[in-house]
């Protein structure tokens, strides 16, 4: 009995010392750091248990698709210690790998040279799904398409899943416009799923303004996005906040380069109360008024788009003829709904 | 070592396990992947192909680990408690011919039981057309010698703890080991040489469950075969951990008072 006892507690004390001393540890291990599409889901307070469930299932789907995109290698982000050492991330070859944060991931399985493990390193990048990653390439993001929708079926409040299913849907150069149409069908059930979702409006606009280059069909949804974002701002996620964020400064751009200067100043004076860092904001409240004529503003509003998706965060498409549609698809700026 | 009544041993333990419905546990779960995979058909597994096999991959995974656990952990602890270990230690078997047919018994139980869901999950998936590609045999090669370390690891704790805490730590060990391992490859550049040392050395304990899923590579398109000599590397390895692990059971068994 003595023994027993005696042995136990030499067991926790063991355990205990070990502990103590890989505490120095845990910020390189676990470093505190939110992990995208899981966040989402704590912020639902009335989440049940069958709930916790379906949300548990979508984030784990979303994390499978980063797997499919690599084929089954497993990437992490580069830890303090090791951007410090100048440990080299595997970055990417084409355009998927700024979405996946690729600048900053290494693979989770080491390679040779920066694994202690001597022959089982060895053995596991044999039998596991390991290879050099240096400026790889993605599988197909459409791919993945199928999750995105098994996602959001699991769970319709994953609205992640339905921004970032859509921008999937919209992938590609081929058939734009077709594929639009799929993404805003697509949005269309997150919004109905998520009634003035400030995020899914801002997608929705995005499509039709990126895609489709319809700002007249775009305006509305991030007029709409703005109106109920700012009223709620305080209550939004950091997610919502950016896509906020970014139908300010649609709306405005587009307003700016319809002519409507007064409107996009005052647009884009509002929105600086929210964000009070925002260049692009600023400049169109500090820019001196411009004028513009019918012949050379599409030429302008082409130029100014282009110059704002290289700055700006680059995103998803779509389009749609519902409550917010105009049934010409007029793809002029000036042809302002309000 | 007699050969014969360690064959004679493993049979019992599988007529065992036949008696005791086990593998009508294994017919069950069976059954509930193709429910799940005919519920996933309801989606279209077009451009789903390298998620059903991950997740195919992972459920057998997981119910085969289960019951490796399970039946390993109660052999010796089942045969003490219900006094049927006396007549078997009377015969003319030592206690090391006694663990080793057990634990092969075991093992033969666990690969039925996995072998069981890989061909329900293979029809499942073949009905949807899933492609599996030649990976897949080494897949369950490999997934087979990784049960059999299972079971000697949990035959080993059976008989340093009781079932329940026996079990419970095979749990911990075979699904924690990885976490452990990739923790300390993330953390080793940044350690002391202190700490470094109990990593090198928790490293060469630790049973490398990993090493012998090839799941990933085999849910994923493209990735080939692995090469014999890495198989042959694996199942060395997994004769070696499987021969410590009965060395030791053998060491506290034969000490034990009965």
């Amino acid at each position: 009995m003595k023994k027993s006892a005696a042995t136990t507690v030499t067991g926790f004390s063991t355990l205990a010392l070990a502990g103590l001393m890989v505490q120095p540890l845990k910020p390189t291990i676990a470093p505190p750091a939110q992990v995208s599409g899981l966040d989402a889901h704590e912020s639902h307070a009335s989440a049940s248990l069958l709930g916790q469930f379906r949300t548990n299932i979508s984030a784990w789907l979303w994390l499978r698709t980063d797997l499919y995109l690599h084929n089954g290698v497993t990437l992490r982000p580069r830890t303090e210690f090791e951007r410090a050492q100048g440990k080299r991330a595997v970055g990417s070859g084409d355009e998927l790998g700024k979405y996946q944060g690729d600048d900053n991931n290494v693979t989770v399985i080491p390679s040779k040279e920066h694994d202690f493990r001597g022959w089982i390193g060895d053995l596991e990048r044999a039998t596991g799904a390991y290879k050099d990653m240096s400026g790889h390439k993605h599988n197909s993001p459409q791919s993945t398409l199928p999750l995105f929708r098994l996602m959001t079926w699991a769970d319709p409040q994953f609205v992640k899943g339905w921004t970032t299913g859509a921008t999937v849907i919209c992938w590609g150069k081929h058939d734009r416009e077709n594929k639009a149409k799929k993404a805003l069908e697509f949005l269309k059930e997150g919004l109905r799923q998520n009634p003035d979702n400030v995020s899914i409006l801002a997608e929705y606009g995005g499509v039709y303004q990126r895609r489709l280059h319809k700002s007249a069909l775009a305006i509305p949804y991030f007029d709409h996005a703005i109106s109920v974002g700012s009223r709620q701002f305080d209550h939004l996620s950091p997610e919502e906040q950016e896509s906020l964020q970014d139908a300010y400064r649609w709306s405005v751009i587009i307003r700016f380069v319809s002519g409507l200067t007064q409107e996009s100043r005052a647009v884009a004076a509002q929105g600086l109360k929210f964000f009070k860092d925002d260049r692009v904001l600023f400049r169109v409240v500090a820019a001196p008024p411009m004028p513009l004529s019918e012949r050379n503003f599409k030429g302008l509003l082409d130029t100014r788009m282009d110059a704002f998706e290289r700055h700006a965060k680059p995103e998803a498409a779509h389009e749609d003829h519902d409550e917010y549609s105009e049934d010409s698809g007029d793809d002029e700026v000036h042809d302002h709904p309000h | 070592m007699n050969f014969r009544a360690i064959q004679a041993l493993a049979g019992g333990v599988i007529l065992e396990s036949i008696r005791r419905k086990d593998l009508w546990v294994v017919a069950i779960l069976g059954f509930l992947i193709l429910l799940s995979a005919s519920v996933l058909g309801f989606f279209g597994f077009q451009g789903l192909e390298a998620f059903v096999k991950d997740l195919a991959g992972s459920v057998v995974g997981l119910f085969s680990t289960i019951i490796a656990i399970l039946t390993a952990s109660r052999l010796v602890p089942e045969e003490i408690k219900n006094r049927t270990l006396y007549p078997l230690i009377s015969r003319p078997i030592n206690r090391f011919e006694l663990l080793a047919g057990k634990l092969w018994g075991a093992i033969v139980v666990t690969w039925i039981a996995f072998l069981v869901l890989c061909g329900l999950t293979a029809l499942a998936l073949t009905f949807f057309h899933v492609h599996f590609e030649v990976i897949m045999l080494q897949y369950i090669f490999c997934k087979m010698l990784g049960l059999a370390v299972v079971c000697s690891i949990s035959l080993l704790l059976s008989l340093l703890m009781t079932i329940q805490a026996a079990v419970t730590f095979s749990f911990i060990v075979a699904f924690g080991t990885s976490m452990i391992t990739r923790a300390m490859t993330m953390g080793y550049d940044s350690a002391s040489p202190l700490v470094q040392s109990i990593f090198r050395v928790l490293n060469a304990i630790l049973p490398q469950y990993d090493l012998f899923d090839l799941g990933s590579r085999a849910a994923n398109s493209g990735w080939g075969t692995v090469p014999l000599w890495v198989i042959g590397a694996l199942a060395a390895y997994a004769v070696v951990y499987i021969s410590a692990t009965l060395a030791l059971s053998w060491a506290k068994f034969r000490r034990q008072a009965i």
